[in-house]
């Protein structure tokens, strides 16, 4: 009893902090979004309800901004899934410089988000840039970010050379923990690899495609450094992502009340997709 | 008038009312009081022991008592005469104290390696003597609106002065009013009235002043002097020649690209077309007439100017993927030599003409006003958006009365000539005018007339940031062709009407 007491004791301080960490936030973006709060409104909030909430459901760019960020995270997701696993499968066996290459394929991972954007933004500069360089060396030339599609599949490049090495090294370590049995079976059976790779390696990996899928989608539903450096959201409002959106409300138009509102919004609809996701997925017997 | 203010400072009973914040009045006076009615209360008796011991207790007598306050000693020193009929005199000597640091915010760049060298030269030779030592805090450029403002509205003393620009009329209910500063002579014995005339407005809400300038930014036309003899001076001259040096309508153009359009979804952007806006006969934003503005948004003027961008960036006069520039993109590209004019804060001036960093052009850089339409009589309409940077003092400061001596400095003509010299721009007249300001900052002949004659300023409404991101959305879209023109116009006119009702 006495041990019992002890131990939930010890946990106080981290419970302490972990609740002032998030309990407060969201007590706090709860108040905000039910709240008239701007800059100058912010010692004399007005309550104003659920206008927030309102004016949110009822922008058409809000609605815009999440839904080109629900393209985005289900372009950019799959793709970055089958590109790692397949350098997973590459350099899962035993080959010359493998340590090297694989150091090479991480090395976009320690890169700032917004540093890679700038980096993305000077790299298909039309006068500065490496890639306008090289077509050019080849006789032909093309403008990077001079309207709506090219400037959106600029985005989806630099999220897929960022975070493709975030799934490569998930698989890859998920690879080399894989049981040997399976395969030695199989390969004493005579499957052939594709069929090795369909019926051992993809459903013994089906958790780990999960995790990733989950938190890709999750990390390319919060874009914001690559759209804010690169195109501003531009143009016009073409490629403005959710939080992107939130931004701009908070931030620049200094409507904190609105912008709280629209996260919560954000976190409601996330609840939803994931959910249905999931749904999905258990049904087409992924999971 | 530094000398003046150095023996002002010098000054130490001065000093003394300056520092109120260390050492209050009340609590010195209250202890001078205690220490007198004890005094008296002994001179009483001392008075009538010598008087009943035939003794006489001669001259002056002078008893004294420390108090400490916070860094500082006064040494309270009364001043008792024989009689009872008292008088007393409370003198305040002030002891060697470190001095009170002053945190001034600033945003990395040439703004803040310019203030940082001024400020060195504060600490070195103006520090010990005023008792405020200045302490540059700097924010990343990118987020420093963000940090400004949360720090600002949390009330935190961490900073004293800040540096913020555009949003005076936002920030205002968390920055210090300085007219009771300057109206004190003691304290401000300098003017104001050297100043451009926006500057000092551009930093006035509700009539009060919340800061004081330091650096203005205007907007100019910036041409390749070689190979244009005569800048355009409308806006027809202007899209004639930016035809005339581009590659793909004359192959014989020394440039690919006759205009540079800053194109990206940003306010600055936005502010940079509203020169050409208010050049074409629009009604632009300036203070008290936003709602003019909105409402001249549709106006045959403000159709002319963004179908001028339009045709810009339609018949690839400006680089294609222009709609993604900002400041940074559209001097690389002058600056690699690529194009021939365009539009641009007067802040790349420096940087153009640098032999180092512009080796292409450095020495083809022209300067003209925003070419514009002809007027009924013959004339030529000319305007320049201008805004000005400055600082303010933050409300929650604990050492307001220090931050403003250090803001007075600032103020001089010494100082903002140090400043002008290490990279800053002050909207000064006395440092303009002044021939080592011209030697080096060549473009300064250029820009007075700039200043002068076509400059408006900036709308200070609190609402600064939301009117031009809102602008710039929809220009860009105009410009990048997802909409028509007046489709455009429409939709912002509408957004804005409903901020602004």
């Amino acid at each position: 009893m006495h041990t019992t007491k002890i131990k939930y004791f010890l946990i106080l301080p981290a419970l302490a902090i972990l609740l002032f960490l998030t309990l407060y936030p969201t007590i706090f973006a709860y108040y905000l979004s039910l709240h008239n709060i701007t800059v100058r409104t912010f010692q004399n909030p007005k309550f104003v309800g659920i206008d927030n909430f309102l004016q949110v459901a009822s922008n058409n760019q809000f609605w815009y901004s999440v839904g080109l960020t629900t393209l985005y995270s289900s372009i950019v997701t799959p793709i970055e899934i089958v590109i790692g696993l397949f350098l997973a499968i590459l350099l899962n066996r035993e080959m010359y410089g493998k340590r090297i290459i694989i150091t090479l394929i991480l090395a976009p991972l320690a890169i700032a988000p917004s540093l890679m954007a700038i980096m993305a933004k000077l790299m298909f500069n039309e006068f500065v840039g490496l890639v306008p360089y090289i077509l050019r060396y080849f006789g032909t030339s093309f403008a990077f970010f001079r309207d709506f599609t090219s400037s959106f599949s600029i985005l989806i490049v630099i999220d897929i050379l960022q975070w493709t090495p975030f799934v490569f090294i998930i698989f890859y370590s998920g690879l080399q923990a894989l049981p040997r049995e399976p395969y030695e079976a199989a390969l004493i059976d005579g499957a052939d690899p594709r069929r090795v790779f369909r019926h051992i390696t993809l459903p013994l990996l089906k958790p780990l495609i999960l995790l990733v899928s989950v938190l890709r989608v999750m990390d390319a539903y919060k874009v914001f450094e690559y759209v804010h450096i690169t195109t501003g959201g531009g143009p016009g409002f073409s490629t403005t992502s959710a939080t992107l959106f939130v931004y701009r409300v908070g931030f620049i138009h200094g409507n904190f009340g609105l912008a709280a509102a629209t996260t919560l919004f954000l976190f409601y609809i996330a609840i939803a997709g994931s959910t249905i996701g999931l749904r999905i997925l258990r049904k087409v017997r992924i999971i | 008038m530094d000398v003046q203010y150095i023996n002002y400072i010098y000054n130490p009973r001065s000093t003394l009312s300056m520092h109120n914040g260390r050492i209050p009045r009340r609590k010195a006076l209250s202890t001078a009081g205690k220490v007198a009615v004890g005094v008296a209360a002994g001179a009483v008796i001392a008075g009538a022991g010598g008087y009943f011991a035939g003794l006489t207790t001669g001259g002056v007598r002078t008893e004294t008592t420390t108090v400490t306050a916070g860094a500082q000693t006064v040494r309270t020193t009364v001043t008792v005469p024989t009689t009872l009929v008292q008088t007393t005199t409370v003198e305040r000597t002030i002891g060697r104290r470190e001095p009170v640091t002053v945190k001034v915010n600033w945003w990395p760049g040439p703004e803040s390696d310019a203030i940082a060298k001024v400020l060195d030269r504060w600490n070195k030779y103006l520090s010990e003597e005023t008792g405020v030592k200045g302490e540059l805090v700097l924010f990343g450029r990118e987020a420093h609106v963000d940090k400004l403002t949360s720090i600002l509205l949390a009330g935190s003393p961490e900073l004293d002065i800040v540096f913020e620009f555009y949003l005076v009329g936002k920030l205002a209910p968390y920055l210090e009013p300085l007219d009771s500063y300057f109206a004190d002579e003691s304290l401000y014995p300098y003017t104001l009235a050297d100043y451009f005339p926006a500057a000092i407005d551009a930093f006035k809400v509700d009539g009060k002043i919340y800061g004081i300038p330091t650096d203005v930014s205007v907007h100019v036309l910036i041409y390749r002097k070689d190979l244009i003899e005569k800048p355009p001076e409308t806006l027809d001259e202007l899209f004639e020649l930016a035809r005339k040096f581009t590659k793909k309508y004359n192959p014989e153009s020394p440039t690919e690209y006759g205009f540079i359009v800053s194109g990206k979804t940003l306010l600055f952007n936005a502010m940079l077309w509203e020169s050409v806006l208010a050049s074409a006969g629009g009604t632009p934003f300036e203070p008290g007439k936003e709602l003019k503005a909105v409402e001249d948004l549709t106006s045959p003027a403000a159709k002319r100017a963004l179908q001028l961008y339009v045709d810009f960036m339609k018949n690839e006069i400006s680089p294609p993927d222009s709609i993604a520039y900002e400041y940074g993109e559209a001097n690389a590209a002058f600056q690699a030599g690529k194009a021939a004019m365009y539009v641009q804060w007067n802040a790349a001036i420096g940087e153009l003409r640098d032999r180092e960093k512009s080796p292409l052009v450095w020495d083809k850089v022209g300067i003209a006003p925003i070419p514009g339409v002809k007027l009924a009589d013959g004339s030529v309409l000319h305007r320049s958006h201008s805004h000005y940077l400055g600082y303010s003092i933050n409300k929650a400061s604990q050492h307001k009365r220090e931050a403003f001596k250090l803001l007075a400095y600032l103020t001089t003509t010494r100082a903002m000539l140090d400043y002008l010299k290490f990279g800053g721009f002050p909207p000064m007249r006395s440092v303009f005018y002044m021939p080592e300001a011209s030697k080096v900052r060549t473009e300064i002949p250029e820009l007075i007339p700039i200043l002068d004659k076509y400059a408006f300023p900036m709308t200070n409404h609190p609402e600064v940031y939301t009117i031009y991101d809102i602008l710039a959305k929809h220009i860009s879209a105009a410009w990048s062709g997802q909409t028509s023109v007046d489709d455009a116009l429409k939709a912002a006119q509408e957004e804005l009407r409903k901020l602004l009702k």
